[in-house]
């Protein structure tokens, strides 16, 4: 239902400070970041914007009668009426754009474990982790050597600490029964997601600790079986819809700032090395005989914290940019520290998806990571 | 369009003739269910160092991407 | 070191607590008023004014503490008094527990006494018990607006009110906020209503003192954190939503209000500094309504202010603007 715009000539539009328009070479989005929505536009309608936002309605309404494209911009006007982007106010002032700051309370706040043909030292991690204030820890095993069995005592070590949540991908146990998981997860709420790789068959399995109606209370309602084989580290960098993150004030401005998957990251690789992610090259020591607070202060370990989506080309033009968590291991130009990420398949200028497995001018950047498929 | 909190018959069913008796600022009650204590127990968790209980939750933004 | 009062299930101190680890305070004390089964208090001693206490197995006297924070909750000593059964004697019982509640409070509030006159503190928990009323007052006595307000147990004279000005009511005291994991596990809940002539006609002539208020019809709605002199605002939209039009806590979760950073006109803002002198406070939130005119009407303070809901939106990191407050208190504690 079309507002009377004419009520309200002496007003200004002005968007709320939630809502945050990006702009993208084909496409544009606006990042609401209250209701964790991303709303998309045709970037030709990012000059509209702009000029709606500059002037009384009163002087607006007259300048658009007599323009051609009168109707699609009312239709805009509308659009973003509709989508309570848009607030009526006589002083803009008094509303603020939010402050472009991000910061944490840790030196550390994710962590990746990997595991293969060893098993790490899980107490002596966590007790380093936590000292450096780390929240959230994902723990991937490739080989069968992390059993729910081991997994249960391991989980219990991190406990007390600054880690506040656990995330798992295990290989699938054959002849598991699906109850032995769920239990698994209903015992330990310190499991914020968990998924179960190499299984005959995908599916996925609820946990609703028998009461459905306070599942938005649950951390978690669900197991991911698939079927993918996860092998190693190798499968890691894959940038689709399901990756993008739901806005919010802390993740956007993390983005704009700050490379979205490195920044405060740490990981020990299945050898033990402490590297930026598994799946990066360097290296700043292993875990058996190094601290992971001198790996983490050593020369170097902190330079790819800083590498920003707007400082990455074909990225900077991309509207998801700040809702994009990046990968900087595997890229379109593997010596371009600053290139787009090889398992990117969206392209901003056309405002499509694609499978990136199919790109012809993509295989070579995938054959010199040793990635098959 | 009947808001969820509208104030439905609560389990306690107090008499209209009663409740008109209280200051009006207090008539009005909406119930709400809570979660049964042995689900809230399964859900938190104790943490010793931050002497805190609650519900754990996890990372808003994805840690790695390597699940399809 | 650092001590907070708190409740074991505030996730705001937990964030506070990391953020002054993070900032190089590491010996940091909290203490849950709820917490009954790890209260860790063993030992206290009160010497004339000098209090002592054995927390755990370390003994800490009042001088190492450099800084307090009042979080929530007020009888930290809850579970000092021992249970005394006299159950052949139910009434006498009953007596004698509301003297031994009488006695456990007076205690605390002595000890709140000696650890205030001593350490710095953010909070109060004397000063934190407010009469809204009085507040209102007080508030009006800093130059705010504050809408008209009646009370009354006449309801003829609530029914003149209702024709000359649309009316909304609330508690004089506390909203109802009843956890009732006993008998029906319901949570029990009122808010601000709207007085429809309805509802006055279904009364009887002679009320229960009931407190009624002018509607302001808003154009939003202002929350300020106050910390320390500083003020952090945040606008709220709720008048689009019908759900939250009369009282934005009744939270619409699938379509949240827009909340905002505003930025206070400076006359309301020193008003709400002199308020916050007038009533002793260095910390709270406090509530305002705009109204089509522009004009700001204040509500309330509550001096547990909730301040991540303002923080998170508005990107304020207030967190770690407490963490730095108290590290600030303590640090000049310690110079003294």
């Amino acid at each position: 239902m079309a507002k009377d715009w004419t009520q309200y000539s002496n007003l200004y539009l002005h968007l709320f400070a939630d809502c945050i328009a990006v702009r993208g070479a084909a496409k544009s989005a606006f990042c609401d970041l209250t209701r964790h929505e991303i709303i998309t536009f045709p970037s030709e309608y990012y000059p509209v914007l702009e000029e709606l936002l500059s002037d009384r309605i009163g002087s607006l309404l007259e300048k658009i009668s007599s323009n051609p494209n009168k109707e699609r911009i009312l239709g805009f006007l509308n659009f973003l009426d509709e989508n309570e982007l848009v607030m009526l106010v006589d002083d803009k002032s008094a509303f603020p754009p939010l402050a472009e700051n991000w910061d944490f309370p840790g030196q550390v706040q994710n962590a990746i474990i990997d595991i293969s043909t060893v098993l790490h030292n899980f107490e002596k991690i966590f007790d380093e982790l936590s000292a450096l204030g780390c929240q959230h820890v994902q723990i991937r095993c490739f080989s069968n050597l992390l059993t729910l069995g081991i997994c249960g005592p391991l989980l219990e070590k991190a406990r007390h600490k600054s880690i506040q949540s656990i995330d798992l991908i295990l290989k699938y146990e054959d002849g598991m029964p699906d109850e032995t998981y769920v239990k698994f997860v209903e015992s330990r709420p310190m499991i914020a997601a968990f998924a179960v790789h190499s299984a005959p068959l995908a599916r996925r399995v609820v946990v609703d600790y028998a009461h459905p109606e306070f599942s938005d209370s649950a951390p978690l309602k669900e197991i991911r079986f698939t079927s993918q084989v996860i092998d190693s580290e190798i499968h890691c960098g894959l940038i689709t819809q399901k990756y993008l993150t739901a806005p919010s004030v802390t993740t956007f401005f993390e983005a704009k700032s700050f490379n979205g998957c490195l920044n405060r990251k740490i990981s020990v690789d299945a050898d033990g090395n402490i590297k930026n992610c598994p799946s990066m090259k360097e290296s700043f020591g292993n875990v058996r005989d190094t601290p992971l607070s001198s790996a983490l202060h050593s020369t170097g370990f902190k330079d790819k914290w800083g590498i920003a989506k707007d400082q990455i080309a074909i990225c900077r033009d991309c509207e998801f940019r700040y809702v994009c968590s990046d990968c900087r291991a595997y890229l379109e130009e593997p010596g371009n520290a600053f290139s787009k990420p090889l398992k990117c398949g969206y392209d901003p200028y056309t405002g499509t998806w694609e499978d990136w497995t199919r790109n012809p001018l993509k295989k070579k950047a995938a054959k010199f990571y040793g990635i098959k498929k | 369009m009947p808001r969820e909190t509208d104030p439905i018959e609560p389990p306690l069913k107090l008499p209209r003739s009663e409740i008109v008796r209280l200051p009006l600022g207090y008539q009005k009650i909406y119930p709400k269910p809570l979660m049964p204590k042995r689900i809230a127990d399964k859900l938190m968790v104790d943490n010793v160092k931050f002497r805190v209980r609650s519900f754990s939750a996890g990372s808003n933004k994805p840690i790695s991407k390597i699940v399809e | 070191m650092i001590f907070i009062f708190s409740s074991v299930l505030d996730l705001s101190t937990t964030d506070v607590m990391r953020w002054l680890h993070h900032l190089g305070v590491t010996d940091v004390l909290r203490v849950n008023y709820d917490d009954a089964a790890n209260d860790r208090i063993v030992e206290f001693n009160v010497d004339q004014d000098i209090l002592s206490f054995r927390f755990d197995d370390r003994v800490i006297p009042l001088s190492e503490i450099g800084a307090v924070w009042y979080r929530k909750g007020r009888h930290w000593l809850c579970n000092q008094f021992l249970d005394v059964n006299f159950s052949d004697y139910p009434k006498f019982a009953a007596y004698i527990a509301k003297k031994m509640f009488a006695e456990e409070l007076r205690l605390s509030e002595y000890l709140h006494f000696v650890i205030e006159n001593a350490v710095p503190e953010l909070g109060s928990p004397v000063r934190s018990d407010l009469n809204k009323l009085m507040v209102l007052h007080a508030a009006r006595q800093a130059g705010l607006l504050t809408p008209r307000f009646l009370i009354s147990n006449s309801k003829a004279s609530l029914k003149t009110a209702l024709a000359e000005d649309p009316l909304i009511t609330k508690p004089i005291s506390d909203v109802l906020y009843l956890f009732e994991t006993e008998e029906t596990n319901f949570g029990y809940y009122t808010y601000t209503e709207t007085v429809t002539a309805a509802a006055l006609d279904e009364l009887p002539d002679r009320i229960s003192p009931s407190f009624v208020q002018e509607q302001i019809i808003k154009k939003f709605e202002v929350r300020v954190f106050f910390l320390d002199g500083q003020c952090y605002a945040m606008a709220i939209f709720s008048q689009g939503d019908e759900q939250t039009r009369v009282d934005f806590r009744q939270y619409n979760y699938t379509k949240p209000n827009r909340t905002v950073p505003f930025t206070l006109p400076p006359d309301v803002e020193s008003k709400l500094v002199r308020l916050f002198e007038l009533l002793k406070l260095n910390t709270g939130s406090v509530d305002f309504v705009v109204d089509q005119q522009g004009r700001f009407f204040f509500l309330e303070v509550n001096p547990v202010g909730q301040f991540t809901m303002v923080s998170a939106p508005c990107n304020y990191f207030l967190e770690k603007q407490i963490a730095l407050t108290l590290r600030q208190y303590a640090t000049r504690n310690r110079s003294n």
